[in-house]
């Protein structure tokens, strides 16, 4: 009795949570599919043939392709830094890196307008040594490091916490240096964090809007980014062609996130087998 | 290569605000070339901030370290050239054992780099060595303890470094294996000719490997010398009894008929003429160095067990039910079955304020 009611129960929750998967997830995304393609795909793929959309997909390519690397390195440093010393403020540092999560990306773009905008402190001189930052592409590339800036870090620290120094250790007096440590020893060590970290930023830098759209200006076919483009064509009621950028974009978002379950199965195997053949090892 | 350690000094702020700590204090050491050194002391006895100060891994505020004769005071870890095997091995989980191994040798100066072939052969060879020549291509996740705490050795060993420092390596293993191993770390000193440094708390090890033995407490080293002076001349009462179990008895020497004597303050056990000042004192010795005298007092013994052996004895000091009880071991079959005896102590370490005052010749 008891039995089949906890099995009843099991089915009415699991039903529950795909019923809302689907409502919630799924069916966006094959609504999004169906409308892109609702006039064939030959229209569709028409509407990435326009200039203003090749502009966009390029900025946004470039944008993710450069934070990405940017923010890799700063987030390693950070994460490095804070794993292995002690200092006066660690604590207020690590909550300050995670401050970009909890901040609305439109307060994030409105602090570089302040700053670089036409009326902003510095917005006069970057204008006059000409290298404009608000409305063009240096803005945008600010926003969205701000933006993305924590999940290297935060993905890296707790396991390099974890690991702590010995290897370092180890390594320094085999007689590596400082470089040699981070990319022979540290780095490889934590790879899949940092695999994981990397991905997430990527899709984040992919679909950003919010500061984006603030620090831009929102200029077609020159400070659009795909997300940006996408409400400029709905807006403009061309909705074949926002839904199929919309697809592209989700697409790529897509991809990444499945790359980032796939390595995190991989390395999740990788730990228990290794954690469970040392234990018999010992 | 010789080490000479010249009143190092390392203290460190007090955790959570607390008053300073003094890791080492003042700490003098000479360790000539070749020999196998133990540092040991119980936990917190700066053993091994006193080996990662040799290796440059921890800073000090004052004094010198001098190996081969060169001070090493301000040169990094990764110049000093020193092998070093750590307690839990610390081994690059992501490398093979060949590539682990071969790490020193592949983190050189372009110029001073062995070629690729060299390196392989210089891999072989130290495979061999550590006798697991087929578990080059292994990670370390996949092969047993006491495997990975000799290819811990070889990776130390591999840039050809002639001091070796060594902390703790031996904890992590199971009693038989580290037996082994250390058997085996001792004869691969002997064979490369390496000037040893080993911290371990336990004392039975060190006294089975080194040469040298060197006590610690509290930051300070109490004591320097072979197995053989520090069993028969313990400068303090801690040394003798951290290298193994102790019996004490306290009591008084005193002037008798014309001999100094030592007088035990509890009955039943013997006075012996002892050539020191008047004044309180305490004797101190080893289980099996205390003999029964059968029909010499009203001592009560009952075998507890066996060990090593020797018949593990509970000896009764008094007639009576208050009296202390100690535990002694004997090889002698008659003490088993001893009635009235009284105890013959004249074996004993005598000490005064904790300072050696008198031990028996030969």
């Amino acid at each position: 009795m008891s039995r089949s009611s906890s099995r009843l129960s099991v089915w009415v929750l699991s039903g529950l949570t795909w019923g809302i998967i689907l409502v919630m997830l799924i069916l966006p995304l094959v609504l999004i599919f169906t409308e892109a393609l609702r006039d064939g795909i030959s229209a569709s793929l028409a509407s990435f043939s326009d200039p203003d959309a090749l502009q966009a997909i390029r900025l946004t390519v470039v944008m993710t392709i450069l934070s990405v690397i940017i923010n890799t390195f700063c987030g390693v440093m950070a994460a490095w830094a804070l794993s292995r010393y002690r200092f006066t403020g660690r604590s207020a540092l690590i909550t300050l890196i995670e401050l970009p999560i909890s901040i609305s990306p439109v307060v994030a773009g409105l602090v570089w307008l302040l700053l670089f905008g036409a009326q902003g402190w510095w917005g006069d001189i970057m204008l006059r040594l000409g290298f404009p930052v608000a409305f063009a592409a240096p803005g945008i590339l600010l926003a969205t490091l701000f933006v993305t800036f924590p999940y290297v870090t935060r993905t890296l620290l707790p396991l390099m916490e974890q690991q702590g120094r010995i290897s370092e250790e180890a390594a320094m007096l085999l007689g590596a240096g400082f470089w040699q440590i981070l990319f022979r020893v540290t780095l490889p060590e934590a790879r899949w964090a940092l695999l994981s970290g990397i991905l997430l930023t990527t899709a984040r830098a992919m679909g950003e809007f919010g500061a984006v759209s603030v620090v831009s200006g929102h200029i077609p076919g020159m400070t659009e980014t795909m997300p940006l483009h996408i409400e400029t064509l709905y807006n403009g009621y061309q909705t074949v062609a926002a839904f199929s950028m919309a697809t592209l974009l989700a697409l790529m978002a897509m991809v990444t996130v499945a790359a980032r379950s796939v390595l995190e199965k991989q390395s999740g195997q990788k730990e228990s087998s290794s954690v469970t053949s040392g234990a018999k090892a010992v | 290569m010789s080490v000479e350690i010249d009143t190092l000094t390392r203290r460190v702020p007090g955790r959570h605000g607390g008053p300073e700590q003094v890791l080492l204090n003042g700490v003098s050491l000479s360790i000539p070339e070749g020999a196998f050194v133990a540092l040991v002391g119980p936990s917190g006895a700066g053993k091994t901030t006193l080996l990662r100060a040799i290796a440059g891994l921890d800073t000090f505020q004052s004094g010198h370290v001098l190996v081969g004769g060169r001070a090493l005071d301000t040169l990094p870890p990764r110049e000093r050239g020193v092998g070093f095997v750590f307690q839990n091995y610390a081994l690059f989980g992501h490398m093979t054992v060949a590539k682990n191994i071969s790490f020193g040798l592949n983190v050189m100066p372009r110029g001073q780099r062995p070629s690729a072939e060299d390196i392989n052969t210089r891999v072989e060879e130290l495979l061999a060595l550590i006798e697991l020549p087929a578990l080059g291509g292994a990670y370390p996740r996949q092969i047993s303890g006491g495997q990975r705490q000799r290819v811990a050795l070889a990776r130390a060993l591999a840039t050809r470094p002639s001091l070796l420092l060594l902390d703790e390596p031996f904890g992590a293993l199971d009693p038989v294996v580290r037996r082994r191993v250390r058997a085996w770390v001792r004869s691969l000193h002997d064979k490369l000719g390496l000037t040893s440094l080993l911290v371990t708390h336990d004392h039975e090890e060190a006294l089975d490997v080194a040469d040298i033995l060197v006590v610690m407490q509290n930051g300070n080293v109490v004591q320097t010398g072979d197995a053989d002076t520090l069993e028969r001349f313990p400068q303090t009462s801690f040394v003798m009894d951290f290298l193994g179990e102790t019996i004490r008895f306290s009591g008084k020497c005193q002037n008798i008929n014309g001999t100094m004597t030592f007088l035990p303050d509890e009955e039943n056990i013997l006075p012996f003429p002892l050539d020191v000042p008047e004044g309180q004192a305490e004797a101190i010795l080893r289980p099996w160095e205390i003999r029964l005298l059968a029909g010499q007092g009203s001592a009560a013994s009952r075998v507890l067990g066996h060990r090593s052996g020797l018949a593990r004895l509970e000896v009764r000091l008094s007639g009576s039910e208050s009296g202390r009880v100690i535990e002694i071991l004997s090889a002698r079959r008659e003490d088993e079955t001893i009635e009235g005896a009284a105890l013959d102590i004249s074996a004993a370490r005598v000490f005064r304020d904790d300072l050696l005052l008198k031990a028996p010749a030969g």
